[in-house]
Order: structure tokens, then C-alpha cells, then sequence
């Protein structure tokens, strides 16, 4: 365009700006996720950069729009009638090699899904995590699977209440459990402030432990989730709370139509014949 | 990054509106730039010229921004912002506002009136109808593309979405905020980004950073309603407002003020600025 030519009749024209040495968050290298080096271990805070695969098949790949998501076979099923049991993680863990002790009796398989920026999965670029996503995370994980009962531990337990709402006809029970970032950001806007994060190239991702513990957790959106899943599942009691810790959002369903509270290890059992 | 003015001109920082770019301002910015400003706008990660990112969030929107304003300088600066751009001015004015000297809020206050009131069970439908399209459009996301056309098709495509704008105007668009390729013109905005996500987010969480703020500040509100507006009226916005406010309500006027309004907009704002 030439002067005095711009839609509204200014004379200004608009131009590039000459970018100086800044480096924004956005514009480090993309990771290759073959490269991804892991962090410690979900089960001991000293563990080794590089932890044990898993036991179990190879694990599973998944693409989650540019991410590429690890599915971990933990163990085979010992009765191939019964569905997939899936772990969810906490909030800077991992898949444990192993599948817990109390997830033995379960008669199906037993997986694994490693969070976007966290275990083998892929880093992203500059961050933008949200509970949400990590539900996404669990339907390509569900795309795979099929059918599934899900077993979730602090944010893992939160997400599991999301996909249970989501995709109430593919998850058929969800045991929420304790684990780190089961609190979340509270239960509305908070303090303001501008969550920063150093690029890394070791999962977990620091984006992923500064923003999902500000990620707001209203009562009444978590009761929105539940409300489908009771609606939807044709199971009778869809969420199970078998933890101690109860922060506003898992408060709020406590008591209503669709949750109960019992030990994992009972709601696991129930759950694996209903 | 783009500019409009002379680079020794006091600074000025733009955010555009979602699914915007910084060239929806080609119409607005050159005023404000030949009254003696620097006006600078970064198009926002997955729009315009800027990269697609792997995860888009509220929090990475708000860390971008100030990624720009550091680039810029350290010294407090006015900013003014655009509907999302606007209420995410409002959030960083807030949770810094040692760097921010003025406020400029066009159609940017979103209030609760546009949401449908809903009974329960009506709610709760809806949201297991948008969950379960946001989760088969999140499995879908990485092959996905945006549809091919020409530029009047993309120009009327758009013109559904802001059916207030001037074809001729939306035409001048295209070319900047697509690309062509062998099949047509794009719309360069990342294909895994929708209008209307899924999340917690309430539309009065950003009104409510608006009485807090200890700067100047100039809201503009369009008061024709129009399909990507808020529907928000006056008598939303003046209990909010701060000491140091200035309200202008245009009637007539939607959603896009400074491209149907450029000239007034641009007087307004400069009477506001020092």
C-alpha cells in the first residue's frame, strides 16, 4: 500500500519489528521426544534421570495433536474378559514401573498414560497446560484402549473425573485417590499473577508444575462433570473418592447421587464385575 | 511482532482478539501511530504469523504478553487491547502494574448476559454435546487442516462471524491473515484452535480485575449485539469501574469499534493518552 492508503486513512503503514537478542519462551528448539530424558521417579524423590521401563509390552505411542504421549503396558490381563484398569499419574510424576499394590486384584491389564510434558511424553513448547487437555490426553489413551476403568492420583484424580464426565459410555468408574497437585489452583480466579517457567528439556515440565497448580477447580464445574457422568453411565456409582484429602472441588461431590467413598482396593473389585 | 510509527515515538502495546491477527488494527493503528505513538502488537501464539503452538492457555497468552512488554522496555507503558485482547490487559495491568501506565479496553469486558440461563438437566445436555465435539475435534486435531477458497470466500466465511464488517474490508484482510497454497487460501490460525473451548473459565473472572486497577483507564464499549460479542451493557460495567475510568458506550456500534469506528476510536484514545 502506498501512504495516506491504510483502511481507516491513517498514513502509517505497519511494518515487522526488528527483533534484538530477546528469546521468548515460544521460540526454543523443538524437542525431539526421542530425546526426552526423564526426571525422578514417582516413587522416590531421589531417584535416576533415567528411570526403568516399565514391565510389561512395549509401550504405546499416541499423537495428541503435536504430542507424542507414552502408553505404558504395566501387566497383561489375567482374565481377558475384563477391561483395561488406566493410571492416571499425579502432577510432576510419571507411570511407576510397576503398577501399585493395590491395583493387583484388578482380573484386566493394567496401563499407564504418561501427561503431556511429563515421563516419556512429549515436551511442549512455552507451556499452556490445562486440566483439559490432560482430559484430551486421556481420550487418545481411551481411542487405544477401548472400554476402560480409570484409576487416578492428585491431578490424575481430577482429570478422571473429567474424562469420566466426558466420555461417560468408555470409562466405566473412576477411583480418585490421593497424590500431588489433587489441590489445584482453587476455586476461582486467584491472586493475579504471571506464571513464568524455565524451558527444560527433562520431563517433568516446569510449565506443567507452575500452571497446574493455579488451574482453577470451581465446586460447581466439578459437579457439572459429575452430573454427566451419572446421567450417561449406566453405572450406579461412577466416581469413587478413596482418598484422605478432600480440597473444594471433590468436597463438593462428596454425598451427591453417583460418588461414594470406599477403599480403592473394594471400589477396584466392584468395579472390575459391574 | 509489527509496528505502525516512528521506533523513537513513546510505545504503545496492541492485543488483538482471538481469532484476530495484529493486521485486523491496518485500519485503527496508523492513526494512532501519526499522532506521535510507537504502536506495536505480536500476533498471539497460533494466530497470524506467529508459530502454532503444541498447548494454547489463558496463562501462556498472559506470559506472551509480558515476553512483548520486556521486549519493549521496562518503563510503564499504556497498552490497549481488543475484546480476548482486552480482557487479557486486564489481567496483566493487575498482576503487574508497576508496567503498565493506561488501560485501553475496546468491547473487552465480557459480562454473564450473553450465556443462555439455563435450567440443570438443559446444562447439562449442553455441555455433554460441547465436550464430546471439543474430544472427537481434540483426536482429530493432528491431521487437521482449515478448509481451502478463494479470498471472497474466506472474506465471507469470515463475514458470518463478524457480519457487521465490511466485505471489502474483510477482502483487505485475507491476504494477511492467510496463506495461499495450490488448493486456495488458509486462514493462517493453528487448525487445532476452536471458538468456545472447554473449561472452568466464568466471563466475570476478567470484569472483576477491572476495579482494582489504580491506573487510568479508558473502556469503549459497542453496544449492537452481535454474535462474537458479550452482550454486555452499561449497567455491567459501571459498578466495576474504578476511580480513574473513563466510559464511552457507543450505540450503534458492534463488536469490532475501532474498524467500524476508527476515527472516533482514535479520538477517544488520544484525548485519553498523556
Amino acid at each position: 500500500m502506498t501512504a495516506s492508503s491504510t483502511p481507516g486513512g491513517g498514513s502509517t503503514e505497519r511494518r515487522r519489528a526488528k527483533l534484538g537478542p530477546v528469546v521468548f519462551d515460544i521460540e526454543v528448539d523443538p524437542v525431539d521426544p526421542s530425546a526426552v530424558a526423564i526426571g525422578a521417579e514417582a516413587t522416590g524423590a531421589a531417584g535416576p534421570r533415567s528411570r526403568v521401563e516399565p514391565a510389561g509390552e512395549p509401550t504405546v505411542w499416541l499423537r495428541h495433536n503435536r504430542i507424542r504421549l507414552a502408553l505404558h503396558h504395566l501387566r497383561a490381563a489375567h482374565d481377558e474378559a475384563v477391561r483395561p484398569l488406566l493410571l492416571l499419574h499425579g502432577l510432576g510424576e510419571c507411570t511407576p514401573a510397576h503398577p501399585p499394590e493395590v491395583v493387583a486384584a484388578w482380573p484386566g491389564a493394567v496401563w499407564g498414560l504418561d501427561f503431556t510434558g511429563h515421563g516419556h511424553s512429549t515436551i511442549p513448547r512455552g507451556g499452556g497446560y490445562t486440566a483439559e487437555i490432560l482430559m484430551a490426553d486421556v481420550d487418545a489413551a481411551l481411542a487405544h484402549l477401548g472400554e476402560a476403568t480409570v484409576f487416578g492420583r492428585g491431578l490424575g484424580a481430577y482429570v478422571a473425573l473429567l474424562i469420566q464426565g466426558g466420555r461417560p459410555h468408555l470409562v466405566r468408574g473412576v477411583v480418585l485417590v490421593d497424590g500431588p497437585g489433587i489441590v489445584g489452583g482453587g476455586i476461582g480466579p486467584s491472586a493475579p499473577r504471571v506464571t513464568t517457567a524455565e524451558h527444560s528439556t527433562v520431563t517433568p515440565d516446569p510449565f506443567a508444575l507452575a500452571e497446574l497448580t493455579v488451574d482453577v477447580r470451581p465446586p460447581d464445574y466439578a459437579v457439572d462433570y459429575l452430573r454427566l457422568a451419572v446421567r450417561y453411565s449406566d453405572l450406579g456409582e461412577p466416581v469413587t473418592l478413596s482418598g484422605r484429602v478432600r480440597p473444594p472441588w471433590m468436597a463438593a461431590l462428596d454425598g451427591l447421587p453417583g460418588v461414594r467413598a470406599l477403599p480403592a482396593a473394594d471400589a477396584l473389585t466392584d468395579y472390575a464385575t459391574s | 511482532m509489527w509496528e505502525w510509527g516512528d521506533p523513537d515515538d513513546p510505545p504503545i502495546l496492541f492485543a488483538h482478539g482471538g481469532f484476530d491477527f495484529a493486521g485486523t488494527y491496518d485500519a485503527f493503528a496508523p492513526l494512532i501511530a501519526d499522532a506521535g505513538w510507537r504502536v506495536v502488537c505480536w500476533d498471539h501464539r497460533g494466530h497470524g504469523d506467529s508459530d502454532h503452538a503444541d498447548l494454547y492457555g489463558w496463562e501462556a497468552d498472559q506470559r506472551d504478553a509480558v515476553a512483548v512488554m520486556d521486549w519493549i522496555g521496562t518503563d510503564p507503558i499504556p497498552v490497549l487491547g481488543h475484546s480476548k485482547g482486552g480482557g487479557l490487559l486486564l489481567n496483566v495491568a493487575d498482576a503487574l502494574p508497576h508496567r503498565v501506565s493506561h488501560v485501553i479496553n475496546i468491547d473487552g469486558l465480557p459480562s454473564r448476559r450473553g450465556w443462555p440461563d439455563l435450567s440443570e438437566r438443559d446444562r447439562t445436555s449442553l455441555r455433554a454435546g460441547a465436550l464430546t465435539d471439543w474430544l472427537d475435534h481434540r483426536r482429530a486435531t493432528a491431521d487437521a487442516m482449515r478448509k481451502p477458497g478463494t479470498i471472497d470466500e474466506l472474506a465471507r466465511r469470515r463475514q458470518r462471524m463478524n457480519p457487521r464488517l465490511d466485505l471489502g474490508w474483510l477482502r483487505y484482510l485475507v491476504p494477511i491473515g492467510a496463506f495461499e497454497s495450490d488448493d486456495g487460501w488458509r486462514w493462517k490460525i493453528d487448525p487445532s484452535m476452536r471458538m468456545g473451548g472447554v473449561g472452568p473459565w466464568q466471563p466475570e473472572w476478567s470484569m472483576m480485575r477491572l476495579p482494582g486497577l489504580g491506573m487510568p483507564v479508558l473502556g469503549i464499549l459497542g453496544l449492537a449485539v452481535e454474535v462474537m460479542g458479550w452482550g454486555t451493557i452499561p449497567s455491567d460495567v459501571v459498578p466495576n469501574l474504578p476511580e480513574r475510568a473513563r466510559f464511552v458506550p457507543l450505540e450503534g456500534v458492534g463488536h469490532f469499534v475501532h474498524i467500524e469506528q476508527p476515527e472516533l476510536v482514535a479520538e477517544l484514545v488520544l484525548d485519553f493518552l498523556p
